[in-house]
């Protein structure tokens, strides 16, 4: 099921991290900066505050390389939930709550309904698939996975009972994969540039 | 428990998203060990995922300046970088840089020594010039020395060989000393000869005229000739024979006579 080149691409990525240098740095701003920036960015909405963010994610997947448990998850799963994490911790800080953006998480609740609008939508694999896919399975994707919401922050932004997040996640996920098993290709071209 | 259930309720979405208690996690831990098909949903998941990040990636590149930063804050004990491959090519160089001076030092050996045959050749002809010319002046100068040592003898008479009036203004010396046996000739004024003509140097004595040979047509006056000497000689003369000489002189044509004079 899964695909053969990103288990390679995987692999490459665990051998230039594990080699600790400079090159494996550079290898994974190259590779997955975009897309560990799009994760910082959904969580901190402001421009500088993101960079430093994802500098210091960056520098936390380089030197923890070796608390990877390959048993566990994908490397990129793990790497993901340190950007996440990274992210939040920014938002809740104490120095971060002085700038006054407590209501930044609210915020975004509200806004849930304009993500589509509101996201940079320049890549046309990205908008082929963002088209394809139901609004409501983005939604709860989006939230669960880019903007950390629990699943009862999540049911509320969109409405749902509680119980049914999970049966939904299930389903948009679902529909995700498939989506993405037809844009395979398309993929494989731009993860290649 | 319904394998195919629990993995259609979307506790395994949730476990890679995040959203689950510590109880949930270590339960969904528990049945993807026990399970293949859990974990394979559970990759299949990721990667989708991964992907959908990814693609979401390539409309939000952060800036270089994150990633100069993430390098600058690098610790600087890199481990060192130098692989085998690296080490072959700086050999490969080395040979190749090797090589090439090889290649240059022997060529540029190679046209010294061409350059140093070359000299050597020169300087050997140079030499035998040399040698020749030396060999040349030390005969020459033998033989003004013996010449001169004859002029300077006391018992050598020199006789002046006056014009005839074939020639009125043409002259000619020659010195004999009896004692040596020796005769100088040297033609101080004799025109050229006319074409097909010769002139002929004669010693008289008491047989008679003697030849004493044909002169050079290109004779220059400075020249002491040494000719063949004739005992009891009483004058010498010069007559225009024709070309190669005459056994006996042609008196009509004499150009120039000398006698001897005693004592």
């Amino acid at each position: 099921m899964p695909s053969s080149a990103n288990q390679d691409n995987q692999h490459i990525l665990l051998e230039h991290l594990q080699r600790k240098d400079e090159a494996g740095m550079r290898y994974l701003f190259d590779h997955y900066g975009g897309a560990l920036n799009h994760i910082v960015g959904q969580i901190v909405p402001e421009p500088e505050l993101a960079q430093e963010v994802l500098q210091d994610v960056l520098l936390r997947i380089w030197r923890s390389i070796d608390s990877y448990d390959a048993d566990r998850s994908r490397v990129f799963t793990w790497m993901a939930r340190i950007a996440r994490n990274a992210a939040i911790d920014r938002v809740r800080s104490r120095a971060y709550r002085q700038r006054g953006k407590t209501d930044t998480l609210d915020a975004t609740v509200v806004n849930h309904s304009t993500l589509s609008e509101t996201m940079p939508v320049e890549h046309i694999g990205l908008a082929k698939l963002l088209d394809t896919l139901d609004t409501n399975y983005r939604s709860i994707i989006d939230l669960l996975y880019f903007k950390d919401y629990t699943q009862a922050e999540t049911a509320k932004a969109l409405d749902l009972p509680l119980g049914t997040v999970k049966t939904r996640s299930r389903r948009a996920l679902q529909k995700l994969r498939e989506l993405l098993h037809h844009e395979l290709i398309l993929l494989l071209i731009f993860l290649t540039l | 428990m319904n394998l195919q259930e629990y993995i259609n309720s979307g506790i395994l979405e949730l476990y890679v998203l995040d959203r689950l208690s510590l109880d949930e996690r270590r339960e969904v831990e528990q049945y993807a060990r026990e399970y293949p098909e859990v974990r394979q949903e559970l990759e299949a998941t990721e990667l989708a995922l991964e992907r959908y990040a990814l693609l979401h990636g390539t409309t939000s590149p952060p800036p270089p300046a994150v990633l100069t930063g993430a390098l600058s804050a690098l610790p600087r004990t890199l481990p060192p970088a130098a692989p085998p491959t690296k080490g072959n090519n700086w050999l490969t160089w080395l040979l190749a840089l090797s090589l090439g001076a090889a290649l240059f030092l022997a060529f540029y050996y190679y046209r010294q020594g061409n350059e140093r045959a070359t000299t050597n050749t020169e300087l050997r002809q140079r030499f035998t010039t040399l040698e020749q010319d030396c060999e040349r002046i030390r005969d020459a100068n033998r033989e003004n020395r013996q010449q001169l040592a004859l002029l300077t003898d006391a018992d050598t008479r020199d006789v002046l060989l006056a014009g005839t009036e074939n020639a009125p203004a043409s002259r000619a010396v020659v010195f004999y000393n009896p004692t040596s046996g020796e005769t100088l000739f040297s033609a101080a004024n004799l025109p050229p000869p006319p074409a097909g003509r010769q002139y002929q140097l004669w010693a008289i004595n008491e047989n008679g005229p003697q030849d004493l040979g044909v002169l050079d047509p290109n004779l220059s006056p400075d020249t002491l000739l040494d000719v063949r000497f004739v005992a009891g000689a009483a004058a010498f003369a010069v007559t225009l024979e024709t070309e190669g000489g005459q056994p006996s002189p042609d008196l009509s044509q004499l150009q120039v006579i000398g006698e001897l004079t005693a004592g």
